[in-house]
């Protein structure tokens, strides 16, 4: 190796992890790299090439498929042309010059449809827009897709796979074959053999879809099913039993009664790290004590969330009350409980974590959950997140408390929901000032959403907290309160950044410091 | 810890400055003690030289997991690192595939890195005349890898 060596005399593994770098800074930036030579062309198709739906803007996601498109038989092709009236052919290449589709990794159907719908419409540019011909563009758009998914399913092999449907426009009718029918593609088992991620979502049933998944692959470890409410819960759960490593699940609109519950999860209790349910339903029979048993001997948990759920209470969360999550780093609950709320189940849960809990999200009205902030201080001194709901000047007192011991904290978002039912006159000048005095000193980032104050308090407040939070959100555009922030980090030798100050629509200001 | 470069020039080094090197640190454990030294005929007696100062000024770095690894990016390189780094393309080169061989990641994330930076935001032949490399390939060959890959031309 003589000072002559040249990066191309570099291994294609270390070239790949120089084009990851700068892929990791703006993927298309790699561009100009295909253009070099042959060799740099191979490697940094290969990192454009892994997932270019995520990759390319709308607007040129059409020209994407059009690539794509060159890999057709001659028979789809002459199919789509004599039977859609597509013609698919390029202007002016004729063959891929390399086998960008052997590289595809990540496929999201909803982007494939939107980039497809895209190719379609600058197809039909100069014809008068009407109805008519919306529709055949729909179902034209259906057809292409139907046809990627097949060429997808035989030329690839994916880690990724999103049957997201939420773009599609036309729902094709029971006889017509369409997205739906997507694994059961022949080829199919080569290319989902590495599949490591999966998302379903749309209004549709989707027991096929699983059902065929479960055949097809063992090997998932994230799974994401959104508007799961028209699918069998059974077959979600055999999907849920067949795979042996799935360590992520995030569950959407799941509904459920009094079947056999999610106790069936306990063939996954060593490798779940994070489960998320959100809008579901859960039941509400007699044994629903039973239901989180599966749940509760996920000991190696480290993000637990509820949003949004039905029936969440105390009888459901009993089995979680007792559990042991000593990985457990994320709790969150954003509910709305109304009755039998479980208070001291929550309780547990935080207090058998055993200090392990880093972040902590309550969506939630504190007035029912008694010395809540006291069991937070207690057994989370490690905590370095915490987004809280706070409606009444009490519990902005035990938040004060808090910091008596939680004193790592980098995050803070206070959320007042204006809940005309609880304190509509909170108003938090004198607590907030306190406030300013015991925010630890680790603190870079503090949300105020929904909390009235005058900007003199504002003033006050960062007068006495400490000087290194580096972001701000609050609910008054206002000059005063800027200039208030603008003090602030003239005191603590930093200023706001260049376009650091966003208004949001709903009034938020959003102030970065550097 | 005894090793020798290519040419047989011999180095003798801190067992801690040696384990950053994953592959001595296996080596190590499997041999236990010992005189021998250990030869590393892929790199010469300069490179050595050059990746033992980087070890011994990290001696004391934690071990970096591949979870962090996926947070790396290009322009987080501090003042010791970026003053190593400014050597000839040749050295940089012999860097990077002496920290690949000897399997020291943190060595490897800064010499890409460095090379990442060198590429960045450059035309082809900028990219071409930087490193020198021969484009090999035809107009026409060039123009069809142009048109397959519009969709990511950023503009």
């Amino acid at each position: 190796m003589g000072t002559t060596q040249t990066a191309p005399h570099l291994p294609p593994e270390i070239l790949v992890e120089i084009f990851s770098i700068i892929g990791k800074y703006n993927i298309k930036s790699l561009y100009p790299c295909l253009l070099v030579n042959k060799f740099w062309c191979e490697s940094a198709a290969l990192m454009l090439w892994k997932r270019p739906f995520e990759v390319t803007s709308l607007i040129d996601s059409a020209k994407l498929v059009s690539i794509y498109f060159l890999f057709f038989s001659k028979e789809t092709k002459a199919t789509l042309l004599n039977v859609d009236e597509i013609d698919v052919s390029h202007p002016t290449l004729r063959q891929p010059k390399i086998d960008y589709l052997a590289y595809l990794r990540h496929i999201d159907f909803n982007m494939v449809y939107r980039a497809v719908r895209m190719w379609v419409s600058y197809q039909s540019l100069n014809k008068p827009l009407d109805l008519e011909l919306k529709k055949k563009q729909r179902k034209q758009s259906n057809r292409i897709v139907e046809e990627l998914g097949k060429l997808f399913t035989n030329g690839s092999s994916l880690y990724k796979l999103s049957l997201n449907t939420k773009s599609f426009e036309y729902m094709p009718k029971d006889e017509e074959p369409d997205y739906k029918s997507w694994p059961y593609n022949s080829g199919i088992r080569n290319s989902t053999y590495e599949l490591k991620e999966f998302i379903c979502g749309g209004q549709f049933a989707k027991d096929n879809i699983l059902q065929k998944l479960s055949e097809l692959c063992n090997e998932i470890e994230i799974v994401s099913i959104y508007d799961s409410c028209g699918t069998s819960p059974q077959t979600l759960i055999d999907f849920i039993k067949s795979q042996k490593r799935l360590k992520q699940i995030i569950l959407t609109n799941w509904q459920t009664d009094s079947f056999s519950t999610f106790t069936s999860i306990s063939t996954q209790v060593r490798t779940f790290r994070h489960i998320e349910f959100i809008r579901c339903n859960f039941p509400t029979a007699e044994n629903g004590e039973r239901f989180f048993c599966g749940l509760a001997k996920c000991s190696n948990l480290q993000v637990l969330k509820f949003e949004n759920c039905n029936n969440l209470n105390t009888t459901l969360m009993k089995p979680l009350a007792k559990a042991e999550f000593p990985c457990l780093k994320t709790l969150s609950i954003d509910n709305d409980f109304t009755k039998d709320t479980p208070s001291l189940e929550l309780k547990s849960i935080i207090e058998n974590c055993k200090e392990s809990l880093k972040e902590i999200v309550l969506r939630i009205n504190l007035s029912f959950y008694a010395d809540m902030l006291e069991t937070i201080a207690k057994f989370c001194p490690g905590l370095l997140k915490l987004n809280i709901t706070i409606e009444k000047d009490s519990e902005m007192n035990q938040l004060i408390s808090l910091f008596g011991s939680c004193k790592e904290l980098i995050e803070l978002i206070i959320i007042n929901r204006r809940n005309i039912l609880f304190d509509p006159w909170f108003f938090p000048c004198k607590s907030l000032v306190k406030l300013g005095g015991v925010i630890p000193s680790s603190l870079r980032r503090l949300e105020l959403i929904g909390i009235e104050f005058d900007h003199q308090t504002w003033n006050e407040f960062l007068n006495i907290c400490p000087g290194s939070i580096n972001y701000f959100v609050f609910d008054h555009p206002n000059t005063h309160y800027i200039k208030h922030v603008e003090n602030y980090a003239m005191r603590h030798n930093k200023v706001i950044k260049d376009k650091g100050i966003l208004e949001h629509s709903t009034g938020q200001m959003f102030v970065e410091l550097r | 810890v005894k090793l020798t470069s290519s040419e047989g020039t011999e180095f003798i080094i801190d067992r801690k400055v040696a384990e950053k090197s994953v592959l001595l640190k296996n080596m190590l454990e499997d041999v236990g003690e010992s005189d021998m030294a250990i030869p590393l005929p892929n790199v010469t007696g300069p490179i050595l030289n050059k990746v033992i100062d980087y070890c011994t000024h990290h001696r004391d770095d934690p071990f970096v997991s591949q979870e962090d690894d996926s947070k790396k990016v290009s322009d987080d390189i501090d003042d010791w690192d970026a003053e190593f780094c400014k050597v000839d393309q040749g050295t940089l080169f012999e860097l990077i595939l002496s920290a690949n061989y000897l399997d020291i990641k943190p060595l490897l994330d800064l010499t890409c890195k460095t090379v990442a930076n060198m590429i960045k935001g450059k035309t082809p032949d900028e990219i071409r005349k930087t490193f020198n490399i021969t484009n090999d390939f035809t107009p026409e060959e060039e123009e069809h890898v142009r048109k397959e890959n519009e969709w990511c031309e950023e503009r």
